[in-house]
C-alpha cells in the first residue's frame, strides 16, 4: 500500500516529480560519466604505457635517474649474465641512452640518443627500419611523429647527429630518418632519436652497454649487483598520482552536483511534509502509526532516486554505450598535447560495479535526505497535524 | 447499554502568552454503546478538542479516558494508533479524502491498514458504499465528486471497518441543507442497523435535530447533558 500510495502521490505531483528526478538523473549520469572517463583514461594510459613504454617493468642501471640527465654518462654498463641470458631468450630488451644533439635543417636541438635492438619484442613498437642500410654510410634513425612534426622533418630526411664520446671528444655523423615512430607514449616520442643498440654503443665507445632493460614479465632474478628492478606499478606511479589528484577535483565537482540534486529532494520532502499535514493527520486518524507515515514519505522520496535511476538508464544508457564503443574526441587534441599517454579518442569504461556503485550511492543519499525532513512527523500529534500544525 | 467511553476529570491546557488556557476543564461524562449523540456548543467551546481526546488523536493534560473501563489516555503513540485503527472511524468537516485515490481506494485504506485480504476487503467496501449510495462512483476520484458525495465517501471510509465508534467533527459544515439531511439520515440509518456509536461535534441545528443525546459545552466545561427525542 505504501509503495502504491507513494507512486500515486509522485505521479500526481506531475512536473515537480519529473524535474526533481531529472536533476538527480543528471547528477547520476555526470557521476557515472566522469568516473567512467577517468577509468577509461587510466585504462588506456596503462595499456599504452605498458605496450609502448614500460613493458612488464624495467631493470635500471643503479645510477640511472630519469630526472637527472647529468648522470646519464655513467649510468650504463655491460649487462650481467642473469640479465644477458634473459635478453638472449627474448624475455628482455636492452636500451642504451646517451645525450647528444641533432641538427635538423641546420638548427640545433638537444636530443636523447636511444640505442635499441631493432628486432626487440618487449614493446609493441616497430623499430625494424633501424636495420636498413643506407648509402653514403648514413646511419638509420627513427624519431617519433610528434617530434618529427616539431622539427618539420619526415621519413627520408637527413639530419646530423652530434654527441660526446666517452673519451670526452665531440663527434658527428649524418643519419637518415628511415621511419617515423607512431606512439602515444610521450616519453617515447619527444626529444628521442632511435638508433640501433649496437650503433649507440659504438658512438659511446662501449661494447654491449645498456642503461636499462625492458622485461616482458615481472619475473626477474632478485638482487642483481649494480642493477635495480622497477616494476610496472612503480613506473606507473606518476600516472596513478595524476589520476588520483584528478579524482579529488572530480569528486568535488560531482559532490556539488549531487548536493544540488539532493537539495531538490530535500526541498520537495520538506515542502510535502509542510503542505500535506492534513493528509498526515488523516492517515494517523485512520490508525497509521507515526513511524509508518514517515516510512511512507521516505518511500516517496526514495522513489525519486528510483525514477532518476530509471531515467538515467533510459537516456544516458544508450549514449554511454555508444561512447564506450566509439570513443570521444576532444576537438582533435590527443593526450600527447597534455603530456599524457593516450590517443586522440577517449574511451570511457562503464563497468557493472562502477554503475551499480554510483546508483547505490546516489540512492542511499536520496533515502537519507528523504528521511531527514520527515523526522518531524515522528513527534507529530494527529490532532495537530489535522489542524495543520507541525507539532 | 454498555458503557463505551468514560471521561474523568479531563483538562486540556494550552499555554497562551505565558498563561494557561483551559480548552477543557474538569470534563466528566460517559458514552454508551449505540448512542447517537453530539457535543454541542459555540466555536471555541472545546468540542473538537474533546472529540480528539476521545478518539486518541490528542492527549489530555489532566484526567483520564477509559474505553470499556480500560484506561486509554496517556498511552504510547503506537498504541494510540492501534486503538484508533481498531475502534474509531473519523469523519471530518473537510472530508480529508486522498485525491490521488479513487473512491474505492479511499474506502479501502483502513482495511489495508488492518491487513484484511482482498476478498474480505471487497465485500466490506461494497457494503459500505451501498450504505452511502455510491456504488456507481467506485472508480471516481474525489475531485470529480460533489461535497455531499465526498462526505458520503468519508462516511463509508469511517464505517467500512465497523468501528466501535464514529467521531464526526462538524460533518455538515461544508454542505447545503439537502445534502446535510441526506448525510445525517444515512448516518442515523447506519447507527440503527449496525449499533455503531456516533459522536458528533457540531453547532449546526440540522445535526442537533437528529441527535438523541446532547452534551452542551461552554468554555471547555459541560454545562448540559440531556437526552432528546430526535426532531427530524
Amino acid at each position: 500500500m505504501v509503495f502504491k500510495l507513494a507512486l500515486k502521490n509522485l505521479l500526481s505531483a506531475g512536473l515537480r516529480t519529473w524535474l526533481t528526478a531529472f536533476i538527480l538523473s543528471l547528477t547520476l549520469a555526470a557521476m557515472l560519466f566522469m568516473q567512467a572517463l577517468m577509468a577509461g583514461m587510466l585504462d588506456e594510459m596503462s595499456t599504452i604505457r605498458q605496450n609502448e613504454e614500460i613493458a612488464g617493468g624495467q631493470i635500471w642501471h643503479e645510477k640511472y635517474d630519469p630526472f637527472d640527465p647529468t648522470v646519464l654518462e655513467k649510468a650504463n654498463a655491460a649487462l650481467p649474465n642473469e640479465i644477458q641470458s634473459m635478453v638472449e631468450k627474448g624475455d628482455a630488451c636492452p636500451l642504451l641512452m646517451i645525450s647528444g644533439a641533432i641538427y635538423p635543417k641546420g638548427r640545433f636541438k638537444n636530443a636523447m640518443l636511444k640505442g635499441i635492438n631493432p628486432n626487440q619484442e618487449c614493446l609493441k613498437l616497430d623499430f625494424t627500419s633501424l636495420n636498413k642500410i643506407n648509402g653514403d654510410d648514413r646511419l638509420s634513425v627513427m624519431i617519433g611523429k610528434r617530434y618529427a612534426d616539431t622539427l618539420g622533418m619526415a621519413k627520408g630526411d637527413i639530419l646530423t647527429i652530434r654527441w660526446r664520446t666517452r673519451a670526452g671528444a665531440f663527434d658527428a655523423v649524418d643519419a637518415e630518418i628511415t621511419s617515423i615512430l607512431r606512439t602515444n607514449a610521450p616519453v617515447m616520442d619527444q626529444g628521442a632519436v632511435y638508433l640501433s643498440h649496437e650503433v649507440v654503443n659504438k658512438m659511446n665507445g662501449t661494447l654491449n652497454h645498456s642503461t636499462l632493460v625492458w622485461v616482458k614479465t615481472d619475473r626477474v632474478p632478485p638482487h642483481i649487483e649494480g642493477w635495480v628492478f622497477r616494476d610496472f606499478m612503480y613506473l606507473m606511479k606518476d600516472t596513478l598520482d595524476m589520476v588520483k589528484s584528478k579524482q579529488v577535483g572530480q569528486s568535488i565537482f560531482y559532490g556539488m552536483l549531487l548536493f544540488l540534486g539532493l537539495i531538490a529532494v530535500f526541498d520537495t520532502q520538506a515542502l510535502a511534509v509542510f503542505r500535506r499535514k492534513k493528509e498526515i493527520g488523516t492517515f494517523m486518524a485512520m490508525g497509521m502509526s507515526n513511524a509508518k507515515v514517515v516510512y511512507m514519505f521516505v518511500i516517496e522520496g526514495t522513489m525519486y532516486g528510483i525514477i532518476a535511476t530509471f531515467l538515467t538508464l533510459v537516456w544516458a544508457g544508450p549514449l554511454f554505450w555508444w561512447l564506450a564503443e566509439a570513443g570521444m574526441s576532444f576537438g582533435g587534441a590527443s593526450g600527447d598535447d597534455w603530456g599524457m599517454a593516450f590517443g586522440d579518442r577517449f574511451f570511457p569504461v562503464f563497468t557493472f560495479g562502477r554503475v551499480f556503485g554510483a546508483i547505490l550511492f546516489v540512492n542511499l543519499m536520496v533515502i537519507f535526505v528523504s528521511f531527514w525532513p520527515t523526522k518531524v512527523i515522528t513527534r507529530m500529534l494527529p490532532a495537530n497535524a489535522l489542524r495543520g500544525r507541525i507539532s | 447499554m454498555k458503557e463505551l467511553i468514560r471521561l474523568k476529570g479531563l483538562d486540556k491546557i494550552y499555554p497562551v502568552g505565558g498563561e494557561d488556557f483551559f480548552a477543557l476543564k474538569n470534563v466528566a461524562l460517559s458514552i454508551n454503546e449505540g448512542e447517537f449523540s453530539g457535543l454541542v456548543g459555540p466555536s471555541g467551546s472545546g468540542k473538537t478538542t474533546l472529540l480528539n481526546i476521545i478518539g486518541a488523536l490528542d492527549q489530555p493534560s489532566n484526567g483520564d479516558v477509559f474505553m470499556y473501563d480500560k484506561r486509554v489516555s496517556r498511552i504510547k503513540a503506537t498504541l494510540a494508533a492501534q486503538l484508533r485503527l481498531h475502534n474509531f472511524g473519523f469523519i471530518f468537516q473537510t472530508y480529508n479524502l486522498l485525491n490521488v485515490y479513487s473512491v474505492y481506494e479511499n474506502v479501502e485504506l483502513p482495511l489495508t491498514l488492518l491487513g484484511w485480504n482482498e476478498s474480505r476487503k471487497k465485500k466490506a467496501i461494497q457494503e459500505a458504499l451501498e450504505w452511502v449510495g455510491l456504488t456507481d462512483k467506485i472508480k471516481s476520484r474525489p475531485g470529480k465528486l460533489s461535497g455531499g458525495q465526498c462526505q458520503r465517501v468519508a462516511i463509508a471510509r469511517a464505517m467500512v471497518k465497523r468501528p466501535k465508534m464514529v467521531l464526526a467533527d462538524e460533518p455538515t459544515a461544508n454542505l447545503d441543507s439537502e445534502n446535510s439531511h441526506n448525510i445525517l439520515k444515512t448516518m442515523e440509518e447506519i447507527n440503527r442497523k449496525t449499533g455503531t456509536t456516533f459522536l458528533f461535534s457540531t453547532h449546526d441545528q440540522k445535526v442537533i435535530d437528529y441527535l438523541s443525546r446532547i452534551i452542551s459545552l461552554k468554555d471547555g466545561q459541560v454545562i448540559e447533558d440531556r437526552q432528546q427525542e430526535p426532531k427530524r
